[in-house]
């Protein structure tokens, strides 16, 4: 009778664990265009990064980045779409570990990120600029600057920004890194970091939100080489996907509809990628 | 302090949806880790070198190592082994699991508390050892282990915060998210803390308290 209880009992735990392995281990890898074709939601990844990319009430994608790529997938036929918010260092490991399809955080297409991961065509292209105390007491203007006088820079875990200052010399423990621009924009005001590196939309809503303790710097005096194309990010296995979404975003990107959805987040003609190509930039960022 | 009911009137049920979220976890988290803590807790003092050994094994890895490393790992490194677990499942299993760990040694050390004669006169009145167990030495080890596992709780408690960052909506999560919009932390993060505060003084502590009284009193020890 005991041992009778014990084979059962060994018998049931071995089956559940079975079970919860089998049933949570993903099916034989689905493409997007299958997923797509069986009408399964496409699951678009962001940070709160405005305003690129950011979620309102429930999670609704806001930015200027998610309009453009509901408003491309729409010309596509594809409504059913489930936003993930997530944080930025997370966004890459996130889609390779398929927790969502898209990144539509509004990425800078890097050599660094083009090796793991595959770059739309580029959706527009930015520059970056530095926030500063009111007034720019050090004179904080350029990285060269940020060198010389041995400041404090503070940036997001994963930002572009990390590489380009390693790049133009300011020592690793001159630059502090922090989750995202709540963080960002805390430090300085804090006085722990004597300038934000970040993108220029992202460092105007920074300077905004800061209740006048916050300028920009002038994001003309910024290296030629910084500025940057932005793409929508996808794993390297949804090729196809990819070639389709390629088309319907040349068509769609640029037209008055899209202007004027993107409008409201201060994304104007200025800012439409031109004759910047994908591969250029992975290349050469 | 108007500015403050303002901000609560605006953003309150963010709040509380999150909230609600964190004591689903805490719950579920809870369960599992009481479920890990008293079969390994009971692996440990197994005859059987095995049984013995594996507990030792699931016990040092989950205590000695972060949560935080353990819900990254989780979340983005077994589905490149093919085992892709909900967000939500993988918060609430990580926690248990990393609580269940610090649990087995409370369990453990509270079996080995009750006095040996208790065991003698179970062996001398001839009951089976599943019975022993069962109906004599757990029960009064419960007793022994219900403050140690009132701290685990509240611990566990604490630690759902983490499932944030595998983005759960949970309350820090969404205190996280009211504060990306309106860069008011104190008023976000403060709500925060006092959310925390309230479920573990107002619920876990007197929670864990009442249990205590009671199962003292089927004791009758009260």
């Amino acid at each position: 009778m005991k041992s009778l209880f014990r084979k059962l009992a060994g018998a049931v735990i071995a089956v559940s664990f079975a079970a919860v392995v089998v049933s949570s281990s993903t099916a034989s890898a689905e493409t997007l265009l299958e997923k797509t074709q069986a009408g399964k939601s496409v699951r678009i990844g962001f940070a709160n990064e405005q305003p690129w990319a950011y979620p309102g009430e429930s999670n609704k994608p806001l930015g200027f980045v998610n309009s453009i790529v509901l408003g491309t997938l729409k010309t596509m036929g594809i409504e059913n779409v489930e936003p993930v918010v997530t944080d930025w260092g997370g966004l890459i490991p996130g889609l390779k570990a398929n927790r969502y399809d898209i990144i539509t955080g509004g990425m800078y297409i890097l050599k660094s990120r083009c090796e793991n991961v595959d770059f739309s065509d580029p959706i527009g292209v930015f520059g970056d600029v530095f926030v500063v105390a009111k007034g720019n007491p050090k004179g904080l203007q350029t990285y060269v600057d940020i060198k010389k006088s041995g400041a404090m820079l503070v940036t997001g875990a994963g930002y572009n920004i990390v590489e380009v200052a390693k790049k133009q010399g300011i020592p690793d423990a001159n630059v502090m890194q922090v989750p995202g621009p709540t963080e960002m924009l805390a430090a300085l005001l804090a006085g722990r970091a004597d300038a934000v590196g970040t993108n220029f939309f992202g460092g105007k809503v920074l300077a905004d939100q800061s209740g006048g303790k916050a300028e920009l710097s002038d994001p003309d005096n910024l290296p030629d080489w910084t500025k940057n194309w932005v793409g929508i990010g996808f794993r390297k296995s949804d090729t196809e996907f990819l070639k389709a979404y390629n088309e319907a975003q040349a068509k769609y990107l640029g037209t008055d509809g899209m202007l004027a959805a993107v409008a409201e987040y201060g994304y104007t003609k200025a800012q439409l990628p031109g004759d910047g190509t994908t591969a250029f930039a992975c290349a050469n960022r | 302090m108007l500015h403050y009911i303002e901000f609560l009137e605006q953003h309150g049920s963010r709040f509380v949806d999150g909230a609600i979220i964190t004591v689903q976890q805490t719950i579920l988290a809870g369960m599992l880790a009481i479920a890990i803590s008293v079969v390994m807790g009971l692996m440990r003092i197994s005859p059987a070198g095995v049984v013995r050994g594996l507990a030792t094994v699931y016990i040092e890895f989950f205590r000695g190592t972060s949560l935080l490393v353990q819900l990254y790992w989780i979340f983005f490194v077994l589905p490149l082994f093919g085992i892709t677990l909900e967000k939500f499942t993988a918060g609430y299993m990580a926690v248990g699991m990393n609580l269940g760990a610090y649990g087995a040694e409370v369990v453990r050390g509270a079996i080995q508390s009750v006095p040996r004669g208790q065991y003698e006169a179970a062996v001398a009145l001839n009951m089976s050892p599943f019975k022993r167990m069962s109906r004599i030495i757990l029960p009064q080890a419960v007793l022994i282990m219900l403050p140690p596992w009132g701290n685990l709780l509240i611990e566990l408690l604490k630690g759902t915060a983490l499932v944030s960052l595998i983005s759960v909506a949970d309350l820090m999560f969404e205190a996280k998210q009211i504060n990306g919009v309106t860069f008011l932390s104190a008023e976000c993060f403060g709500t925060a803390l006092i959310l925390y505060y309230l479920m573990a003084r107002l619920v876990i502590s007197p929670g864990m308290r009442a249990f205590e009284a009671a199962w003292a009193r089927k004791m009758g020890r009260a």
